[in-house]
């Protein structure tokens, strides 16, 4: 088969990138599920709570001791370490969002991972690490994701799902994740789960990053994402994933949906995303993105069947909304519906293949003015099911070339951000299934939504 | 001079590879450009490889990155074929581009061939007679040509702007991938480890002995490059060592990124 190279976000250096992390994850040998002790006798001998450095010296000692179902209760402190959670329904949480530190130094490759199902995080910062800050998976042996002996492909190979089942039910709250050199706040091969309140920069890849699950049944929300290559990205997590009310502003680009045949569960499908506010992500004192990609607010590649509704998507220089195709998956079947876009390079650009146009697009309600190429904007309106006009990428990242970008160590610090009101009250346990927003209920979102929370210039 | 730095030009894209997991495969690539000219797989140092510690892996993971974080980036250069040919140079490893003072001489003789300053980027070799690197010779005074990696002073060029990236590598591919552990020089704050790098399809069988790698890095236990070797089939590797070298500019000057068209490519 003839596939072009992609030519929005992915094209090889990103999906290098994917692919090697996706080596990351996979494992040696027969790996199973975690080894989470079982929530009966044996748990009985440990803690319900274990506190950090009161009861234990390091995070992983604390992690290790505590009960399923129990807490890890992490004092202020710096915390020079990685920690794997692999029992299950165990929360790690901070006792000061601002003042627990998990501190990769520039060399370590990770903050915590969570490997079992129910894992929490919650109300801590983790800065510094290599790869990223939080990571739930399904992929990992006993002592946490691991890389595939296989180099020969950069270490990846064909992920099997039913050897791998994604982990079930999580939740990443009130965690602050900035200058990591992958990706902040991680959710892969993860089923179940929530990531609100939470704010990330300075990540060389995205702030935010839900992969690789086929119906995730995850909710993104109230999140802060700034200062990174990408504020928030998707590549091959589908429906129920809703992206509500999150401000993706003043990164490179604002928010990907990737279809990546690195991955498995291809075509990305079905995400709702909805009053967010995308705007300015022009920012300069940021890791470059692995393609070039720059001033733009929102980037579809290959992604299907997405509705993005009542979203403000403004003041990117570039572009709006991109859409593209990855290789020979086309981006089609996405809704615009009551956006308002403002003051972009243009709103709406197509720089799909000639080959693998978008296609069935449609664009209802929404306030756009500008399109790439000019004949665009009219045959979105028609909402046909046909394949959409598109110009050349190349004339299209002329019109805002990237700058140069600086280490993802050296971007600005976040400011203080608010934690959980108690922090000392017991957790409970993890619900099977996410309670989505009611479409109906989800506004446009103010200009300044979260801006108080938000790195002042 | 000329002639003796003509040859077999690198795929021009691989020093712009950003593929962050694969950064020191792409030094292997580079080397198996040359095909099987290079020495033996069996010439392994007298010391025992190791599988790397969690710390050691590591430490390679970010060495690429640290590298690139270093300013000014200078380093001397150093091949032996035909000619011995050596240089100072600053290297911009986000534009995969070098720039410096260089010198050639008969192999085992002090006696200087050639010298000048020298410039390249992933696809152009720039060199010319006249003046120094800290003196910024005009336009009309260099000769240009393409890279070419079957010559070894080029390839030994592409190999060090490979050696800085913008992210750090996997320490678990690293660590699983074949690199080891050859010996550690010094203790305390002088320590170094002196590592050989990734690639060997061997890297995990009983046998450590049989990895391949042709590369071998010194650095520091927080992933600082001090030095870097390559066996490209010669009697000596050619080396890639950190220096101080205050003479040259601490950044890439705009007229040598224009000659090199660096500014075009962007």
């Amino acid at each position: 088969m003839n596939r072009p190279a992609p030519r929005l976000q992915r094209s090889a250096g990103i999906l290098t990138l994917a692919a090697a992390l996706i080596g990351t994850l996979l494992v040696l040998g027969a790996c199973g599920r975690s080894d989470a002790p079982p929530s009966g006798a044996a748990s009985e001998d440990r803690p319900a709570l274990v506190r950090v450095p009161a009861d234990a010296t390091t995070l992983q000692q604390a992690i290790d001791r505590v009960a399923s179902g129990g807490m890890v209760l992490v004092s202020p402190g710096t915390y020079q370490e990685t920690a794997v959670v692999s029992t299950k329904d165990v929360t790690v949480r901070g006792t000061d969002r601002n003042q627990v530190v998990i501190d990769g130094g520039g060399i370590r490759p990770y903050g915590i991972v969570g490997i079992a199902d129910g894992v929490r995080v919650q109300n801590l910062t983790v800065r510094n690490t290599t790869f990223y800050g939080v990571l739930v998976t399904g992929l990992h042996d006993k002592a946490g994701p691991r890389a595939n002996a296989d180099n020969t492909s950069g270490g990846y190979e064909t992920f099997d799902p039913a050897k791998f089942p994604p982990l079930q039910r999580f939740e990443i709250d009130h965690v602050t994740a900035y200058d990591n050199g992958l990706y902040g706040i991680y959710a892969f091969n993860s089923e179940h789960g929530t990531i609100h309140d939470n704010y990330a920069s300075g990540s060389a890849d995205s702030g935010f990053y839900v992969g690789q699950c086929h119906s995730c049944d995850v909710l993104v929300t109230g999140n802060i994402g700034e200062r990174n290559a990408v504020g928030f990205e998707n590549a091959n997590a589908s429906a129920p994933l809703y992206v509500v009310g999150n401000r993706f502003s003043d990164n490179r680009v604002g928010m990907t949906f990737l279809s990546d045949y690195q991955e498995v569960f291809i075509p990305q499908k079905g995400n709702v995303v909805a009053g967010n506010l995308i705007a300015d992500n022009n920012a300069t004192a940021t890791p470059v993105q692995a393609d070039g990609g720059y001033g733009i607010g929102i980037g579809v590649s290959g992604g299907t069947a997405n509705t993005f509704l009542r979203n403000r998507i403004t003041d990117n220089l570039r572009a709006g909304l991109v859409l593209a195709n990855t290789n020979d998956l086309p981006a089609k079947g996405n809704a615009v519906t009551g956006s308002v876009f403002a003051r972009n390079g243009v709103d709406v650009a197509g720089i799909s293949s000639e080959a693998y146009p978008a296609t069935a697009t449609c664009l209802t309600g929404a306030q756009v003015a500008t399109s790439f190429p000019a004949r665009l904007l009219r045959a979105l309106r028609a909402c046909t099911s046909g394949p959409t006009p598109a110009g050349s990428a190349t004339e299209l990242a002329a019109t805002s070339p990237a700058p140069e970008g600086i280490s993802f160590l050296d971007v600005a610090a976040p400011p203080t951000q608010p934690g959980l009101a108690d922090p000392s009250s017991a957790p409970s346990l993890l619900p099977g299934t996410v309670t989505m927003p009611a479409e109906s209920t989800i506004r446009l979102p103010a200009t300044d939504l979260l801006a108080d929370l938000a790195l002042q210039e | 001079m000329q002639q003796a730095m003509t040859g077999i030009v690198l795929r021009s894209r691989v020093v712009k590879n950003r593929g962050r997991l694969l950064g020191l495969s792409v030094v292997l690539s580079l080397i198996a450009a040359l095909g099987t000219a290079c020495g033996s797989d069996d010439e392994v140092a007298e010391a025992t490889p190791t599988r790397l510690t969690t710390d050691q892996a590591q430490a390679l993971a970010v060495m690429r990155f640290r590298t690139w974080s270093r300013k000014p980036a200078t380093f001397k250069v150093a091949v032996t074929s035909n000619v011995a040919f050596s240089a100072t140079v600053a290297i911009d490893f986000t534009r995969g581009a070098g720039y410096g003072n260089y010198q050639t001489t008969r192999p085992g003789s002090d006696a200087t061939l050639d010298q000048g300053v020298i410039a390249w980027s992933g696809s152009y070799i720039e060199t010319t007679h006249t003046g120094t690197a800290a003196a910024l010779p005009g336009v009309s005074a260099w000769a240009e040509r393409p890279v070419d990696t079957s010559n070894l002073i080029d390839l030994t060029l592409m190999l060090a702007s490979n050696l800085g990236a913008d992210r750090p590598e996997n320490p678990a591919l690293l660590q699983q991938g074949g690199a080891r552990l050859l010996r550690t020089i010094g203790t305390g704050d002088a320590k170094v480890w002196e590592i050989r790098g990734p690639g060997s399809s061997a890297a995990d069988t009983a046998d450590s002995t049989q990895a391949t790698s042709k590369t071998t890095y010194r650095i520091t236990p927080d992933g600082e490059l001090r030095r870097f070797e390559a066996d490209l089939g010669t009697d000596e590797p050619a080396t890639v060592v950190a220096v101080s070298a205050p003479e040259l500019p601490t950044t890439l000057p705009p007229a040598i990124a224009t000659y090199l068209r660096l500014d075009a490519a962007q």
